[in-house]
């Protein structure tokens, strides 16, 4: 059990390559690469994660001028909490003129596991954020346990997605909620907008989401639309 | 103010569905349509409710509703969603200016439905309670109403869907009674209805635009 959050901070410097700060908790931040303007980190699990009584939280900054990739290593699995509530928390933040790319692996909510996730997101005016979160209830053959998700993102001040994502066991058997699905797979774009397409919503604020309710991880095909946003930030 | 809060009025109610249409086209079954409402009243129309209530209080402090819209917009990701909420705005808003002045003039852009419905509660020194009671009111009638379009019922099940909800409904009222800032508005999503609405813009046989 451990609460230390996991950071990884980029500042750019005047001369030379931009400045990083690592910090390890739930997950160890592994710089990868480092360029002038380009970091990029991979988190990797410490522990067993995620059990009962865990609180995870990971931070992630890049300031103007910077651009920070960031990738998991491997899914995470949220595992029987034998009643006890583990607790996942991101806090991202994008200066102006600053890219942070995050394409996180899926995080599974087994059989028994509680779970309270939040995301929280700010992103300056002229910064860029491309997100992609994809969550699974139960693990191969489970019924799976209760996630709940919240989800604040702003945009130069300005609130650009507000979401409480109730997968608890009662409220996602309710018509409208995952239908037959099992997995959440979405990607979030602030501070630009991606070509249009009837297939993702473009939202009030700079940005988009595309939004995709599966049964099997490998069938989500927003992977093109991953590559595509991507390709729009080079 | 039920009354004028009913899809049967022409402020283009009887266009929408309240997501029904979509949700039967993507395979819901008719069967779960009463547990659709519960849906609605948990996400949806509690979301809505809770932005009415923000913005007649907005409204009478004189503050700025374009605060309360952001964060209504940020609650409704799909534009085609949000697009067909202020559709209905617009037809609120003709409602209100015949209220004032029975010469008919344009209006302004349309504002979300429950943005639109705040500003006729205004003008009719609505309470809060009552507004909330409206909008969820409105939503459980679009469904109802949609349903015996599309759906072979007895008008009378639709009826008995309306009183079983009423318990949900005064839940959904007294927790978004006392709101008053737009960050006090909860967020609750459907994703799979969500994502059903959206693709009806472009859905091939449809009766409702939403």
């Amino acid at each position: 059990m451990t609460d230390r959050e996991t950071v990884v901070r980029v500042e750019s410097t005047c001369a030379g390559p931009a400045r990083v700060r690592l910090q390890t908790g739930v997950l160890a931040p592994r710089l990868v690469a480092r360029t002038a303007a380009t970091v990029e980190v991979a988190l990797v699990a410490t522990t067993a994660t995620l059990l009962g009584g865990d609180h995870a939280r990971v931070r992630l900054e890049v300031s103007g001028g910077c651009r920070l990739v960031v990738r998991d290593v491997a899914a995470t699995v949220a595992y029987d909490g034998r009643g006890a509530t583990a607790l996942w928390d991101n806090v991202i933040q994008v200066g102006t003129g600053g890219v942070l790319v995050w394409q996180a692996e899926p995080f599974i909510v087994s059989d028994g596991a509680e779970v309270r996730r939040s995301t929280r997101a700010d992103v300056a005016e002229g910064g860029r954020l491309l997100l992609r979160d994809t969550v699974g209830i139960g693990r191969s053959g489970q019924t799976g346990g209760s996630l709940t998700c919240r989800t604040r993102m702003s945009y130069a001040g300005t609130p650009a997605v507000a979401e409480d994502l109730d997968l608890s066991p009662e409220s996602r058997a309710l018509p409208g909620m995952l239908g037959n699905a099992r997995i959440v797979d979405t990607i979030t774009a602030l501070g630009w907008r991606p070509t249009a397409a009837t297939d993702h919503f473009e939202l009030a604020a700079p940005g988009a989401m595309a939004r995709r309710l599966i049964r099997d991880a490998h069938a989500s095909d927003v992977d093109s639309t991953w590559a595509d946003w991507r390709s729009q930030l080079d | 103010m039920l009354l004028l809060g009913d899809a049967r009025l022409p402020t283009g109610g009887h266009t929408q569905s309240g997501g029904l249409e979509p949700a039967l086209l993507a395979g819901m079954a008719a069967g779960d349509i009463p547990a659709y409402l519960t849906t609605r009243l948990r996400t949806t129309t509690l979301v809505d409710a809770a932005t009415a209530v923000v913005a007649l209080r907005t409204l009478r402090a004189g503050g700025a509703v374009e605060l309360v819209e952001q964060a209504w917009a940020a609650r409704t990701p799909s534009h085609v969603v949000r697009q067909a909420s202020e559709e209905l705005g617009r037809g609120y808003e003709r409602l209100l200016t015949r209220l004032d002045d029975l010469t008919p003039r344009p209006v302004r852009r349309g504002e979300p439905r429950p943005i639109a419905v705040a500003r006729l509660a205004a003008r009719l020194d609505v309470a809060a309670t009552d507004l909330a009671r409206v909008i969820c009111h409105d939503d459980v009638q679009s469904v109802c109403a949609a349903a015996l379009k599309l759906a072979p019922l007895d008008p009378v099940d639709t009826v008995a869907w309306a009183l079983d909800v009423a318990p949900l409904v005064e839940r959904v009222v007294a927790q978004v009674a006392d709101l008053r800032t737009p960050a006090d508005i909860p967020a609750p999503a459907a994703p799979a209805a969500e994502i059903w609405q959206h693709a009806h813009a472009t859905a091939p046989r449809r009766l409702f635009r939403a």
